[in-house]
């Protein structure tokens, strides 16, 4: 069978060119033709092709395309609408425009564009609509796809890349004082919940530990300026300008050393289509502390400490407890290794896509 | 603290919860303030920008400065990902900045760049087939003082920067010096945990070998017993097959039994000359005494009797203890049950029967058991009828609850009993 594995813009830096690009190779590994196609590249991805060429290379009725759809890409409609061959949208989630309201009317008017393009995609009767998570799927089922019609695959990953990357040694140094060290991953944008995060640092800050320091380990958009002053003006007011530490640009090494030295990833992101992190935290073995929002309570299940709301106190009860408590730290340790082991290791994800092929064997 | 691994998750939850509350109450946050800084764009006005000072950021930094400088905008996602691309496939910024500078949206806006349109066109020119290639070959003959220039100043640049990694170097080598010591110490440590985890290994050893030896002998124990399980078990069939074969046995001879005196009662009965116009007069005092329909159980009275009794419109059943009279029974359609009366009688509700009928005495004897469920299960009124009745049967029904009267009917005495 030929698969093509449609991206709009493929990059080798993020989460969705990570997904695309391993995801090719393990179709690969199961014995079929796979080819990926990509309107931009970024980075080291690979060869390519462009859309144009992809109806001629899923020719075939039992020919796959599988498109990746992460944001809003007008002629992804046309073109799968035109194809004689089998399709599944991957869908990765997009964030509602509502977050990005009062920060960036461009980032606005892009979410809203994109999730207007879900109840065309639904209406199309792809043959899957496969999600990164339970929670990507219910934007699909709530647009009126059957609910046979969906699977979820968790997102393939880099992680065993990470895992045998050396930590950076400077920052090991620099931050394995003993004093708390409280870890945020993902890029600075509305959706992450920063201004809760601080809140909660500067609670864990005043009540257990005033040494304590917060990594946020992420880029800084320009098209977000508004959201970063805003989380920086809030830093200042509770006194953490000292305390609060913006690492931007990580390599693997420094990305490792961060997970290392943390005491807890600690997550308040409102809306998450999978949430890759808190897999790192999970093979790296550090605890997570994290509002069960969107997906993060499904791709976190009993390894971590979830909380249903972003109040600030239990998050920094939750980390205070954890820094106390080495049979509670080895217990989360434990089985944020056994489910990154029994669900999300790249074996796992391999079995499981071999599941999704069935349906179109 | 130290929380088992196995400590149920929602326990320590809820402490976790109780001390939230407990630290909200004494540690309140100050109220958020709303945000009223900038919005990240550049602020309006700024028509003027120069070549240098875009030049100077790199790769997405660039791209970003580049739109908001020229097109007054953050980049959109499509035309960012299209001039990294570009960046990518080896163009100069120069390009990227002419693209967006001449493009509708920046011709609109007009930002000044400062000796931009020349070295754009002159960029673009080198793009050109045949000319393009003379027209670089020009410029850089024409740029060779500037490069020459260039040279030596890169040269200065790379003996700065060479002295600086010379430093860095041996300051990486120092660092070196102080990873080893540190490597050296970890190994020492190292070797200390190896040393105590061999101890701890030999120790584990030993108490795994007396656990094996324990094994072992219950191993031997558990053999022991299952030896002796079998032998019992062996001794358990024999046993059996012993029981089984007595069993047999009397099977056999109750089966003989059953044959000789169902002979003798078939005998006797084709002997009794009078047993026909006996049972006829017997079963019609019967009928005086019970309505059609009633419910009448023969004891033993043989297959005559219970036809005589069907006659008269009574729903008649026997009990009948030889096996050989029951299969004659069986074999003329009548409803007749095997088995012990006085047992069988035991299963029947109380005052469900209408009469009991023991029409041959010789048979079945009207003992203190059997009357005494007769007394149970015959109805108020109903009536219990027995062939040749003698004093010691009457005193017993009269004692069991029976009003008893012997008739002297003309083919033979018969006992009748009323359940008073």
């Amino acid at each position: 069978m030929n698969i093509g594995i449609l991206v709009p813009v493929l990059s080798d830096k993020d989460a969705v060119g990570a997904d695309a690009l391993e995801m090719a190779a393990a179709l690969e590994k199961l014995g079929h033709t796979v080819r990926v196609f990509a309107q931009t590249t970024i980075g080291h991805v690979g060869v390519t092709a462009k859309p144009a060429a992809l109806a001629d290379f899923v020719a075939k009725p039992d020919d796959l395309v599988i498109y990746h759809f992460s944001f809003g890409w007008p002629p992804g409609l046309p073109l799968l609408r035109g194809l004689a061959c089998r399709r599944i949208v991957r869908y990765h989630n997009i964030t509602p425009a509502s977050f990005f309201e009062g920060y960036s009317q461009e980032y606005v008017g892009a979410c809203a564009s994109g999730r207007a393009e879900i109840e065309p995609l639904a209406a199309l009767g792809c043959e899957l609509y496969l999600g990164d998570s339970p929670f990507n799927v219910e934007d699909f089922l709530a647009a009126g796809v059957d609910a046979s019609r969906t699977a979820v695959l968790p997102p393939f990953h880099r992680i065993d890349r990470l895992l045998h990357t050396h930590a950076d040694l400077a920052l090991l140094d620099r931050y394995r004082d003993g004093s708390g060290t409280w870890l945020s991953v993902g890029r600075i944008a509305p959706n992450k919940g920063h201004l809760d995060l601080v809140d909660a640092f500067a609670v864990y800050r005043r009540a257990y530990d005033a040494d304590a320091r917060l990594l946020i380990v992420g880029r800084a958009d320009p098209r977000l300026a508004r959201y970063t002053g805003a989380v920086r003006a809030r830093i200042d007011d509770l006194g953490l300008t000292e305390a609060v530490h913006f690492l931007s640009d990580v390599n693997d090494g420094q990305l490792k050393a961060a997970y290392l030295v943390a005491d807890a990833l600690v997550s308040l992101s409102a809306h998450e289509g999978f949430c890759v992190p808190l897999t790192e935290a999970m093979a790296l073995g550090t605890p997570i502390v994290a509002y069960g929002a969107g997906a993060v309570a499904s791709t976190t299940a009993d390894a971590g400490l979830v909380w249903d709301s972003p109040d600030p106190y239990p998050y920094a009860a939750s980390v205070a407890r954890l820094r106390s408590d080495a049979g509670l730290r080895r217990a989360l340790r434990e089985r944020g290794l056994a489910r990154m082991h029994d669900v999300f290791a790249t074996d796992a994800l391999v079995a499981g896509l071999a599941g999704v092929m069935e349906r179109f064997a | 603290m130290n929380s088992e691994p196995e400590e149920p998750l929602d326990r320590i939850r809820s402490e976790i919860r109780a001390d939230a509350e407990a630290v909200r109450q004494r540690t309140p946050l100050p109220e958020r303030k709303p945000y009223t800084g900038g919005a990240g764009e550049l602020p309006d006005g700024a028509a003027h920008v120069t070549i240098a000072a875009l030049a100077q950021h790199a790769g997405p930094d660039f791209v970003d400065q580049a739109y908001r400088a020229i097109l007054r905008r953050a980049p959109d996602a499509d035309g960012f990902a299209r001039q990294m691309a570009a960046l990518g496939a080896g163009a100069g910024k120069i390009e990227v900045l002419g693209d967006l500078r001449y493009s509708e949206e920046g011709r609109r806006h007009a930002v000044d760049v400062a000796g931009l349109r020349s070295r754009y066109l002159f960029a673009k020119l080198g793009r050109l087939p045949i000319v393009g290639t003379i027209v670089r070959y020009v410029a850089a003959f024409a740029s060779l003082p500037h490069l020459v220039r260039y040279q030596r100043a890169t040269e200065a640049s790379l003996a700065v920067r060479f002295g600086e990694t010379t430093k860095g170097l041996r300051e990486a080598e120092a660092r070196d010096v102080e990873l080893r010591a540190l490597i050296d110490a970890t190994r020492v440590d190292l070797a200390s945990a190896v040393a105590e985890l061999s101890e701890r290994l030999a120790k584990n050893e030993r108490s795994t070998a007396e656990l094996h030896r324990h094994v072992a002998g219950l191993h031997a124990g558990v053999v022991e017993l299952s030896q002796l399980a079998l032998t019992m078990n062996h001794w358990t069939t024999e046993v059996r097959k012993a029981i089984g074969s007595i069993e047999s046995a009397q099977a056999e001879r109750r089966a003989a039994n059953d044959e000789t005196e169902a002979a003798i009662v078939r005998h006797a009965r084709a002997r009794d000359a009078q047993r026909a116009e006996r049972l006829r007069a017997w079963a019609d005092e019967a009928a005086r005494r019970l309505p059609r329909g009633a419910t009448i159980v023969d004891v033993c009275g043989g297959s005559d009797w219970l036809a005589e009794l069907a006659a008269r419109g009574f729903k008649a059943s026997s009990i009948e203890t030889n096996a050989a009279l029951h299969r004659d029974a069986r074999e003329n359609g009548l409803d007749v049950t095997l088995g012990d009366p006085a047992t069988l009688l035991a299963r029947t509700a109380d005052a469900s029967l209408d009469g009991l009928t023991m029409p041959s005495p010789e048979r079945i004897a009207a003992s203190i058991e059997l009357l005494r469920e007769a007394r149970r299960t015959v109805k108020a009124g109903g009536c219990l009828l027995i062939g040749a009745a003698d004093a010691v049967t009457t005193d017993r029904l009269a004692g069991a609850g029976f009003d008893a009267t012997t008739l002297e009917l003309p083919a033979g005495r018969v006992l009748v009993a009323t359940r008073t």
